[in-house]
């Protein structure tokens, strides 16, 4: 995955992801957005899009939503990748 | 198959039969039975959490037995402890910094991890703030976060100043992201850093965390510590991980770029088999340099038990996080030297006087980091002091200027000399600094 601007392009997502989504459209996911600009909360809040967090030194959010929620991200022009918020752990 | 580490071969072969040999079994993720290994084995005597595991007495007949099962990763000896903070912080040379007057004093550096026992004496004074970005308090329920605090800046006054950080006198902000179990999220990381940089204004970060690999560096946490370094200007020391030795196992954050990228090592400057490997899943070496991370002491967590205890208020334990704020240590005592050192040049420096210990690149990065190597070259990096103002005929009043950065005090009393790079440190620098 790479960061660039996009015109008229889905946003970028790990194809097994988007399988997922696509397999599992009710299951709630944990995801992180990376945004063109802020990350449009009021049109995620009014699709039931819960935003937990924002983010400050790159625009974007961690959301949690449906797998069918996530998958009307993609279209959105202001949206850049969509990817899981992945567990970490203490080495 | 399981592998089967080479000295506890050597030992199965030189004990009877019927002696039971203490060992630590790594298993693999989600498919293991501890009953079968109750089965197969004998007592487990303890539990591990950050790496799916225990510790077991066994007979070499049923370590040849255990090591013929799928669900096994690994199995070595049980080893004594034996490298200390009092160990490993003089092999870097860092005393000959503290007698230089450098012990880390009024460098900011955030501890992003499993939160702080802030009652330890060792950090006495020091917690300038504390945030929990996983629950509502930022205490310590887990033991890692105070054990990397101690070794980045603990001061040793519960030890009677036998177990000392590096920067034992730096001011530390803990951002608390992992739970009790040692757990969290990437978005939770995230924010932990954001506090630490916007918030806080660190200068400093340690991360002794991270994701499952490979990764190549674009993922959002990888992308958040680069854009950091950059904008911000501040150093983020990652952990490479411990799911070592094959290849392409370093995950997030440790593939980000512009990360000191950090490895582990013992005290005799071998490979830790655990320790993540390169390279990134987009052909980059990592890590970046290694600094030893096998059975470290350092504070012990009030009411944690992450590891044997080795004096009341300290435990030892192992992982490329006990490597890693051996570095972000190193990277504070460099940046009391020249403040003026951009986290560019503080990376560049770090890796240009390791020593090279003649294994790979994707294992050991440039070599093993020295913190009094390091001290020279960031003094090399000050800024020239002003040259006085020629003699002016007419005296004017002149505004005031701001008073350059003190310079350190000069070399320690008895100087080792300095270790010449053997000569293909450098073509590995030059390579990995193309990353």
């Amino acid at each position: 995955m790479g960061l660039f601007s996009k015109e008229g392009v889905m946003a970028i997502i790990d194809p097994a992801l988007q399988s997922r989504l696509e397999a599992e459209p009710a299951e709630s996911v944990s995801l992180i957005i990376r945004t063109q600009g802020p990350p449009h909360v009021v049109w995620m809040e009014s699709q039931n899009i819960k935003v937990d967090r924002q983010f400050r030194l790159s625009p974007g959010a961690a959301i949690s939503c449906t797998g069918a929620q996530a998958l009307t991200l993609l279209s959105q022009d202001w949206v850049i990748s969509v990817e899981s918020d992945q567990p970490v752990s203490a080495f | 198959m399981a592998r089967v580490a080479s000295d506890l071969r050597v030992k199965m072969n030189a004990v009877p039969n019927v002696d039971p040999i203490p060992v630590i079994i790594r298993r693999k993720s989600g498919i293991f039975s501890a009953q079968a290994v109750l089965d197969t084995t004998g007592d487990v005597a303890k539990s591990f959490k950050i790496f799916p595991g225990e510790a077991v007495a066994m007979t070499a007949a049923q370590i040849e037995k255990a090591s013929q099962r799928d669900d096994i990763e690994d199995i070595w000896p049980d080893l004594p402890v034996k490298a200390w903070l009092d160990v490993s912080v003089p092999k870097l040379a860092v005393p000959m910094v503290w007698a230089a007057g450098l012990r880390g004093r009024g460098i900011r550096v955030a501890i992003i991890d499993t939160g702080i026992d802030e009652t330890h004496p060792d950090f006495a004074g020091r917690i300038k703030a504390m945030a929990s970005f996983v629950d509502d308090t930022p205490r310590d329920e887990n033991g890692h976060g105070t054990h990397v605090a101690g070794i980045v800046a603990g001061s040793g006054a519960k030890s009677g100043a036998k177990y000392v950080g590096v920067a034992p006198e730096a001011d530390l902000y803990i951002a608390k992201v992992l739970d009790g179990d040692g757990s969290g999220s990437m978005s939770g990381v995230m924010a932990g850093i954001e506090w630490a940089v916007l918030d806080q204004k660190a200068q400093v970060i340690n991360l002794s965390l991270g994701g499952v690999g490979p990764c190549d560096g674009t993922d959002a946490l990888s992308t958040l510590c680069d854009e950091a370094v950059q904008q911000a200007g501040v150093v983020i020391c990652a952990a490479a991980g411990n799911t070592g030795p094959g290849a392409s196992t370093v995950g997030s954050p440790g593939c980000a770029r512009y990360v000191i990228t950090v490895g582990a090592v013992d005290d005799g400057d071998q490979m830790a088999r655990f320790s993540s490997r390169g390279p990134t899943s987009d052909g980059r070496f990592k890590p970046d340099i290694v600094f030893p991370g096998v059975s470290i002491a350092a504070a012990q967590g009030a009411g944690t038990e992450l590891g044997p205890v080795v004096a009341d208020g300290y435990i030892a334990i192992s992982g490329t996080s006990m490597a890693t704020p051996h570095a972000s240590g190193v990277a504070a005592l460099m940046l009391q030297a020249n403040p003026h050192l951009s986290s560019s040049q503080l990376k560049t420096q770090m890796l240009a006087t390791a020593v090279n210990l003649g294994f790979d690149p994707n294992d050991q990065g440039v070599g093993r980091g020295d913190a009094f190597q390091s001290y020279q070259k960031a003094l090399e990096l000050l800024p020239p002091e002003p040259s006085p103002e020629p003699p002016d005929p007419a005296p004017q009043p002149q505004p005031e200027s701001p008073s350059p950065p003190a310079k350190p005090a000069p070399q320690p009393p008895e100087p080792t000399p300095s270790p010449t790079p053997p000569s293909g440190c450098m073509g590995i620098l030059v390579n990995l600094l193309k990353r």
